[in-house]
């Protein structure tokens, strides 16, 4: 068994109602006018429910599914973001997770300044990131603005230190959410090559909802609908079916 | 290969805080880079502040009331305290929102929470240094011989650090479920500082009060430090091991309080 990351029915339901008693004198008015109404429990909203995943080492998995149907709540539950509401995930190893375009960085700081802090949130020590410097520099091509502080930066530049952050750190498992299609296609080709790459010594969960993406690079594929799991296998009968999936509800 | 494993139940870990100590190191120097940086005055901000001040408690305190000061110059009396309380303020002010601030941060990378009020109390306990550089500048220039009860400040700042630690976690952690919060913390800050002997010393309490005025914990930490910096002969032991035993229960209550609801953090913000 060689297994990088696992899940065990895992859920997550979000409260749907709009908390009334977000404030203290929405407490006190929630309080006054129905006393009870503050002890009844919301049902909520699954976003994820029963998930059981087995990962392997060095896999590519290609996370696919409708928007709402919880691909983002997987990743952010197993980057520690939130904690799930029932269930449980076993990680072994270091996740690193690059889940929205300006995720984790501080606007006010430069380019070189982020690296580090993106490394140490990581909880990579200085010297390490250190050595790595170069690399995610020439692997960005932001030699340029590297000393601008990041909120000047573009979008796709935001992608490109982003990318090359998390590939260069020393992290077992990558989460990847869909957000390689900002950044322009030459550069995109080189982080999907880059992951190909990085897939012998990590594991990869990438979100996409190009085909072709998943077909050239990904190992197995995995489909969400509705918070639950719908497909877990080979990538050619995945695609099969799942544009079937995707069809019928377009 | 080291497993984690999560449930509804993980909490971090005293080790895990261990290992994010850059991050500690990290987030305190980008407070002080923003604050030194961004700000035309910066540095001089730093020194004015408790400057101006000091100067009006003593022109309105030591001048137009003529109070007491235990024979001090008004403005190094009060700037002794003064000090001290600023540490508490600046910190507990600018933690207390400082998770819904760093929003993004919080909902897009994991690190322990914890991490950016205790990074605002570093912060700031480099203006709390450069506040005592002033005073010993001042010291020089009013003639003002210091005594040894100086190096007391080393220990003092335990637990002035501790409390401030406690009610920032506290109010930062229940400002992400309240967000009046961030409009009544400012409101008894200022309150505060008239329940603490800034601008007045505490012997002008009557003797009726002085029960219910110690049982601010920060009466006998600010009394400590004007005892450390004036050099006075009466050390207040009661009241300081008070403090002391009451910042460590109110740090221990208010790190129980984040544990609890740090999971849900994400959820709220």
């Amino acid at each position: 068994m060689n297994l990088a990351l696992s899940t065990k029915n895992l859920s997550k339901s979000y409260p749907l109602k709009k908390k009334e008693a977000d404030s203290l004198r929405g407490l006190f008015t929630s309080f006054i006018k129905k006393p009870k109404g503050l002890f009844v429990k919301d049902p909520g909203f699954w976003a994820l429910k029963d998930l059981n995943l087995q990962i392997q080492k060095n896999e590519i998995i290609g996370l696919m599914g409708e928007n709402g149907s919880g691909k983002s709540t997987l990743l952010k539950l197993l980057s520690k973001i939130t904690y799930p509401t029932s269930g449980q995930i076993n990680l072994f190893g270091k996740v690193a997770s690059l889940l929205e375009v300006r995720a984790g960085f501080h606007p006010e700081l430069s380019g070189k300044e982020n690296i580090y802090l993106a490394g140490t949130i990581l909880g990579m020590r200085k010297e390490k990131i250190t050595e790595q410097y170069e690399n995610i520099l020439i692997f960005s091509e932001l030699e340029k603005f590297i000393h601008l502080p990041v909120k000047k930066y573009s979008s796709g530049m935001f992608v490109k230190l982003g990318f090359s952050v998390i590939a260069h750190l020393d992290a077992d498992i990558l989460l990847i959410d869909e957000i390689l299609s900002v950044a322009d296609e030459a550069f995109c080709q080189k982080c999907l090559e880059k992951i190909k790459e990085l897939s012998s010594q990590k594991t990869i969960l990438l979100v996409s909802h190009n085909p072709k993406t998943i077909e050239k690079l990904c190992t197995r594929m995995i489909v969400l609908k509705q918070g639950r799991l719908i497909y877990d296998g080979s990538i050619q009968e995945g695609l099969d079916s799942c544009l079937q999936i995707f069809s019928g509800s377009l | 290969m080291n497993q984690t494993t999560i449930t509804k139940n993980t909490r971090f870990t005293l080790k895990e805080l261990y290992s994010y100590r850059d991050l500690l190191f990290i987030f305190s120097n980008r407070h002080l880079k923003l604050r030194y940086r961004q700000t035309f005055l910066g540095i001089v901000w730093v020194l004015l502040q408790p400057l101006l001040l000091s100067s009006i408690f003593s022109l309105v305190f030591g001048k137009f009331a003529s109070l007491p000061s235990n024979n001090a110059p008004y403005t190094l009396f009060a700037l002794s305290a003064f000090i001290p309380w600023s540490f508490f303020f600046q910190t507990v002010h600018r933690a207390s929102t400082t998770f819904t601030q760093e929003r993004e941060l919080i909902a897009k990378v994991y690190f322990p929470r914890i991490l950016l009020p205790l990074s605002i109390a570093c912060a700031v306990t480099v203006d709390f240094l450069v506040g005592t550089l002033l005073f010993l500048g001042l010291c020089l220039f009013y003639q003002y011989s210091l005594t040894l009860s100086i190096l007391c400040l080393l220990l003092l700042f335990f637990p002035l650090f501790l409390f401030s630690c406690a009610m920032s976690i506290f109010f930062s952690s229940l400002n992400i479920f309240f967000r009046d919060i961030s409009l009544i913390v400012p409101f008894f800050l200022q309150v505060g500082m008239y329940l603490c002997p800034i601008a007045y010393s505490v012997n002008l309490v009557p003797d009726a009060y002085l029960f219910y005025y110690h049982l601010n914990p920060l009466v006998g930490i600010i009394e400590a430090f004007r005892f450390s910096f004036l050099g006075l002969s009466t050390f207040p032991t009661y009241s300081f091991i008070y403090s002391c035993i009451c910042s460590i229960l109110l740090f221990l209550l208010s790190y129980l309080f984040f544990l609890k609801t740090e999971r849900k953090f994400v959820d709220y913000l």
